[in-house]
């Protein structure tokens, strides 16, 4: 007998399947102790073929083909074939930690329990996100029960369940297709003697990206909203009944449930967390389902907050604060009385695209209670499309402004919008409005308006630079040209009727009269996006009388630290600076930087690095000789003693400019002095990995007030600095496309050929070969950084380099291993020269997720992309593979040796210097000469 | 600066508060040409290198301010010294240091006074206390501070005005249906921080709230803010929502003064906020503050120290007790004339 039967249900999951198969496959349990059992659930694209490859690979890999019936029935079926002690469910698109089924089964049998709960996280291309909600749940050895914290999530991906209570009871999935797993666990559960937890992460889930888009709106059918309805009676009754029998000394449930807090709080808890999705993700969609539907989920609504309490209908009320629970409306005439929202959206043939894009967006608001007003001669239009729905308004217009004024005039909402064709509305924005504006209930909430660039999506430049502009105080001036548009405004209607009873969309100053009316709050947590690039918004929003102010706002300003630009602006560092608790482990920093922020500045250039120990390294050891005067290296690796944190605070108190080029989280608690300038040259050149606010590991207010106080950065190309504004959260002022330090030697033909002539007389063997220099970069997933196993049979490549070709292997410097198991003519490991060395003297780079090649474009020779694990390792880049990259990408070894056995495939074509042009046009040589010219003038040298 | 200008000064994060509001939206009319500002900070923080800097930010603001309407007692001191030209009012809303400074020199009349407001040149009190307070325990008489008295504060003149205090209610009742026909019992706490994080017991816990909500519900509709106070209603059955109901993020806590046809609080602000009504104020005594002493001290009869005794209370009283009709006359000049008739008059 097996140890354990993992059970797979497949459907359509080609995309996934292999990383979820050798993540089960690879588990630190004997192969031999267990058995995969895939159900084949009617697939209809290759996952068939990827799973027969397994079976026939594998002996513990079963695989069964059924026709499509839903995942209760694949499960039901894999259930039947299973022979193990113990069942583990796994799903096709998620990663199973390597020990999960060992230290499950270990805890099962060594807590003699029925049922294991673990913990689990979720991930998608940008990051772990981890799973607090069941930490105490786990360091229970011995669970009751009624643990109410079970019920925190019905996934089987983190249990363990035992093969003999499910045998004997014949615990089978119900026939559903939503909720399922809930039914199956809360049957299963009270047949239990022990529950047992484990606190250990087992199971990594795959969160897709758009899951708060509009896929789940999209996916719901009248079938999936009657089976949720009936997963949660079969749920909630047959705990009831269960419970009920535990408790024979009461006549009735309802009695139960009201002489015992436990109980009552252990149903309404159930009953809460049906209620949370069913308002959510099914009443929520009230517009794009039918009356039945409406009915249905509307009595079930209705029962179940009949049956909880005041604290819980307080909770539901908290998150569901425009629903007037407990009343339920089902007609769609009532609905649209008590509608909150117009939004109205002008569109006509000529923008039938972007119309209808826009439009899309509004029809998918996950909030009931709201109309939208569009004009009649788009009525067919939205009907062809689709889009019609009951909340739909159509009103005769000709004109945008025409339709504006109508819809105004009759609005019986209490808020209004006059959407932009040219804008996308986030589905929650009238949700997150609501809040925003019940409370401190403004004329108008003014939203940043967000742009797509660089993988992500950021402020655009005049909305960043309208936000600054008007920190520390409302002020009334040319800068509201930067906000000149009502497409990103939400509106009370009294405002109008009330303050400018006499308004016309036809007016020209209609934005200026707006502002100057009303009292205003500006919010950046709507996501309103504009389908254009930052220039376009910047042209859209553009009227000639705006014109000149826009132009000169957005040019940059001069290299002097002393010009306003580049000063801090104390209220908004002020507000992100970090306040240390008492409690904090830190605390005591505070009186260091107390007792050194009342010491003199001294006239001091402070070189500070964490990236070494006593020395610089990158473009702060490039940069150091440029800076005239007195000047001081403060370097030293994370952690920091006593000794060295007080020494830090000294230098960083005490210096009149700070230059780094990596995190100085001594910047993160204290306000500098106001003749103090910190100069960011960041380690990297280009922009691939995100960084800052958008690829941190620390928590976000920590990550912000750490780039806080930057008044200076200095980047390799002027069309990446809205990165690092974004990234950094500064004024987009503050960030100058000055190059990187480190990039001139590439434009010094002596240095170049020094550096040369060092290396091949350190190894003559080198000379009049053909020098391939592979720059990989370290992996986080499945193993430990400092270890290095690429996907390449060395032997086989060692013999197609054959004796004219060396492989030299720069390693980052973290790998640590040997990375070649035995020695080679032509293929070495290298760690005696940098890797800019190497690839001084190489012919071609192969890399893979590593910024080397923003410098390696400058030398403009071919560079290769090798990726075998692309789609693990493919997250949080700025960079889209393989698009924005100068060079092919290859995902196996004999890909890779037609880059190395071949000819340049973009020789002749400009994708290189597009690249270039891209991410290092400053950098020309002269960087160094920039930035020290910045610093020597305010330095007085 | 911008001579026709007015800023409206908020610094404890309460945004452009209702008070405030309440006057740039009549002056909104009476002066429609004169343009407006705001400086809307929260300058709170534990680290008080921080608030060094955030108030070094504001003082800068201050350069560029022509005429002022403020209410937090630390904004009038950043202002630099007036030519003559400027209105610059301080509303006086009935905070908890204002107590502390009744109490401070009822105990010590010969106590130094404070220039607090010596960067104003009009102040409106609001309430005779205010004024009486104002006058004794700040430097008000050898500087060229006028005191408006006679006029209550504006939020007090809006809260009396019976179309807005149904508009108000008619959006509540939309939320609670169970408030039609029925007056509303509000109870409005302060739920301080350290507690709400769990770090202290809460002190409400053993509120008679089931038997308060089965005493007053055929009449009262009773509604709360406080988190400390719901805890209590753990266990309560679905059939207590048509009378009673936590109200968090929907309406301001300020909303609550336009419905209450009684006041039970903790704190001066919204006990004394519906005093220009004339609506019955119960203080629980549970959190010490000045606020608390000074009732203790002159109006005793108001005060509920223990929780129990509030099933005492007659709430099917027609009229107020004269302690509560003294409360109110001490607590808001009459609401006859309008607030901001008198401050749009200063500006023209």
């Amino acid at each position: 007998m097996k140890k354990i039967s993992v059970i797979i249900a497949a459907y359509n999951a080609q995309q996934y399947l292999d990383q979820t198969m050798v993540s089960i496959l690879n588990q630190s349990m004997d192969l031999g102790d267990y058995e995969v059992i895939i159900v084949d659930d009617g697939s209809t694209d290759e996952t068939p073929d990827i799973l027969r490859r397994y079976e026939k690979d594998y002996d513990a890999v079963h695989v069964i083909s059924k026709e499509n019936g839903g995942p209760s029935s694949a499960r039901n079926l894999g259930l039947d074939h299973a022979s193990g002690e113990y069942i583990y469910f796994l799903d096709a698109d998620d990663i199973v930690d390597t020990h999960a089924l060992e230290y499950l089964y270990n805890t099962l049998k060594t807590n003699d329990a029925d049922l294991v709960i673990a913990k689990y996280d979720y991930f998608d291309q940008y990051g772990t996100i981890e799973i607090e909600e069941l930490d105490d749940l786990v360091l229970k050895k011995d669970i009751n029960i009624l643990d109410s914290d079970i019920l925190r999530t019905f996934a089987l991906w983190n249990k363990m369940f035992s093969s003999r209570i499910i045998k004997e009871h014949h615990i089978r999935f119900a026939p559903v297709s939503y909720s399922e797993d809930g039914v199956f666990l809360m049957e299963y559960i009270f047949y239990c003697r022990k529950i047992t937890g484990l606190d250990h992460v087992v199971l990594h889930y795959r969160r897709f990206y758009g899951d708060n888009s509009n896929a789940i709106t999209a996916s719901i059918s009248s079938q999936k909203i009657r089976d949720y309805v009936e997963a949660h009676r079969l749920i909630i009754d047959g705990v009831a009944n269960r419970i009920s029998g535990m408790f024979p000394q009461y006549d009735s449930f309802e009695k139960l449930m009201e002489e015992n807090g436990d109980i009552h709080q252990y149903m309404n808890f159930l009953c809460r967390k049906e209620l949370q999705i069913l308002i959510d993700r099914f009443y929520a969609a009230f517009w794009k389902i039918s009356n039945e539907d409406r009915r249905i989920i509307a009595e079930e609504i209705r029962r179940r907050l009949s049956m909880t309490d005041i604290d819980n209908i307080t909770q539901l009320t908290e998150r569901f604060p425009f629903m007037p629970l407990p009343t339920v409306h089902v007609e769609v005439a009532e609905v649209l009385e008590h509608a909150l929202y117009t939004m109205v959206l002008y569109g006509d043939k000529s923008d039938k695209d972007s119309f209808l894009s826009c439009l899309k967006t509004l029809c998918n608001q996950n909030l009931l209670y709201y109309k939208i007003i569009i004009p009649v001669k788009m009525e067919v239009v939205v009907k062809e499309e689709g889009l019609e729905q009951e909340n739909i308004i159509y009103i005769d217009c000709g004109t945008e402004p025409e339709l504006f004024n109508k819809a105004l005039s009759g609005a019986t909402t209490p808020y209004i919008m006059f959407c932009s064709s040219r804008m996308l509305y986030a589905k929650n924005i009238l949700r997150i409005a609501f809040n925003q504006l019940s409370l401190s209930r403004p004329d108008f909430a003014v939203y940043s308006v967000l742009y797509n660039s660089f993988g992500i999506s950021q402020p655009t430049s005049l909305s960043r630079l309208f936000k600054t502009s008007i920190s520390g105080g409302l002020r009334y001036g040319d800068h509201l040209h930067l906000d000149g548009i009502f497409g990103n405004k939400i509106f009370l209607v009294s405002f109008f009727r009330e303050r400018l009873p006499d308004f016309d969309f036809n007016s020209e100053n209609g934005i200026e009269r707006v502002f100057r009316q009303g009292a205003y709050k500006i919010y950046e947590n709507c996501s309103i996006y504009f389908d254009g690039s930052d220039d376009e918004y910047t042209e859209y929003v553009t009227t000639p009388k705006t014109k000149e102010y826009i132009e000169s706002t957005l040019a940059e300003g001069p290299d002097d630290l002393n010009c306003q630009d580049l000063k801090i602006n104390k209220e908004t560092t002020a507000l992100k600076l970090i306040t240390l608790e008492k409690e904090s482990r830190e605390y005591y920093l505070l009186d260091k930087f107390l007792k050194y922020s009342k010491k003199r500045i001294i006239n001091r250039v402070l070189f500070f690095s964490i990236r070494a120990d006593n020395k610089l390294e990158g473009n702060a050891k490039a940069l150091y000789p440029y800076i005239k005067g007195r000047k001081k290296i403060c370097a030293s690796r994370l952690p920091h003693d006593e000794k060295t944190v007080e020494k830090m605070i000294k230098l960083i108190m005490t210096s009149k400019v700070i230059i780094t080029d990596d995190y100085v989280k001594y910047l993160r608690y204290f306000p500098l002095r106001p003749e103090q300038r910190v100069i960011q040259l960041w380690h990297a050149c280009g922009v691939f990995k995100m960084f800052g606010r958008r690829g941190t590991n620390l928590s976000l207010p920590i990550d912000m007030a750490t780039h806080a106080q930057y008044n200076l950065v200095a980047v390799s190309s002027d069309s990446i600095r809205t990165v690092y504004a974004d990234a950094f959260d500064i004024d987009l002022k503050k960030v100058k496309a000055l190059g990187s330090p480190r990039t001139d030697t590439f434009f010094d033909p002596k240095y170049k050929k020094k550096v040369c002539g060092r290396v091949f007389r350190a190894h003559p063997e080198f000379m009049n070969k053909s020098i391939i220099v592979y720059a990989p970069t370290f992996r986080d997933m499945g193993c430990d950084r400092s270890e290095f196993h690429p996907e390449l049979d060395f032997d086989l490549l060692s013999k197609e380099l054959g004796e004219n070709k060396e492989l030299i292997i720069c390693p980052h410097p973290i790998m640590k291993n040997k990375i070649l198991e035995k020695e080679y003519s032509n293929i070495h490991v290298m760690r005696d020269f940098s890797t800019n060395d190497y690839m001084l003297i190489s012919d071609k780079l192969i890399t893979d997720y590593s910024s080397v090649i923003f410098e390696y474009a400058l030398l403009n020779k071919p560079i290769a992309f090798f990726c075998y694990d692309l789609d693990i390792y493919n997250r949080g880049f700025y960079l889209r593979y393989p698009d924005d990259l100068p060079g092919e990408v290859y995902t196996n070894q004999t890909e890779l040796m037609s880059f190395i056995n071949g000819s340049d495939s973009f020789a002749g074509s400009d994708r290189r210097e597009l690249f270039i042009e891209k991410y290092m046009s400053a950098c020309d040589g002269h960087s160094c000469e920039r930035i020290a010219k910045i610093v020597n003038t305010y330095m007085g040298r | 600066m911008i001579e026709d200008s007015i800023t409206y000064f908020s610094v404890r994060n309460r945004n452009l508060n209702q008070d405030l509001r309440v006057v740039h939206d009549a002056l909104r009319s009476y002066l429609p040409d004169m343009n407006v500002q705001y400086y809307i900070n929260n300058e709170v923080s534990d680290n008080q290198y921080i608030t060094n800097m955030l108030r070094a930010s504001r003082r800068e603001f201050c350069q560029y301010v022509h005429h002022v309407i403020c209410m937090d007692a630390s904004v009038p001191l950043s202002f630099p010294n007036d030519d003559g030209s400027s209105v610059r009012i301080f509303m006086a809303a009935l905070y908890d240091y204002l107590f502390e400074a009744a109490l401070g020199y009822a105990n010590d009349p010969q106590k130094p006074k404070k220039s607090t407001y010596i960067g104003c040149n009009y102040i409106l009190p609001g309430s005779p206390f205010a004024s009486r307070v104002l006058k004794t325990a700040y430097n008000m008489k050898n500087s060229d501070i006028t005191t408006l008295d006679q006029i209550c504060l504006p939020l007090s003149w809006d809260i009396a005005q019976e179309d807005k205090r149904k508009k108000v209610r008619k959006r509540f009742e939309y939320y609670y249906p169970g408030m039609k026909d029925k007056k509303i019992l509000v109870i409005v706490l302060a739920d301080p921080k350290d507690i709400k994080a769990g770090l202290k017991d809460n002190p409400l816990i053993g509120f008679p709230l089931k038997q308060l909500l089965d005493m007053v519900k055929d009449e009262y509709f009773v509604i709360t803010t406080s988190d400390l106070l719901a805890a209590n209603a753990a266990n309560l059955s679905s059939k207590y929502n048509s009378s009673f109901e936590v109200s968090k993020n929907r309406f301001t806590m300020l909303d609550l003064l336009y419905i209450a046809d009684v006041m039970v609080t903790n704190e001066s602000r919204y006990a004394t906020g519906v005093a220009p009504v004339n609506k019955p104020v119960y203080v629980l005594g549970h959190e010490d503050n000045m606020f608390l002493r000074y009732m203790k001290k002159f109006y005793p009869g108001m005060v509920i120290s223990d929780f129990n005794d509030i099933l005492g209370v007659d709430f099917h009283a027609d009229n107020n007790s004269e302690e509560q009709k003294l409360f109110c006359k001490e607590f808001s000049y009459g609401v006859d004339e309008e607030p901001m008739k008198k401050i749009a008059s200063l500006f023209m």
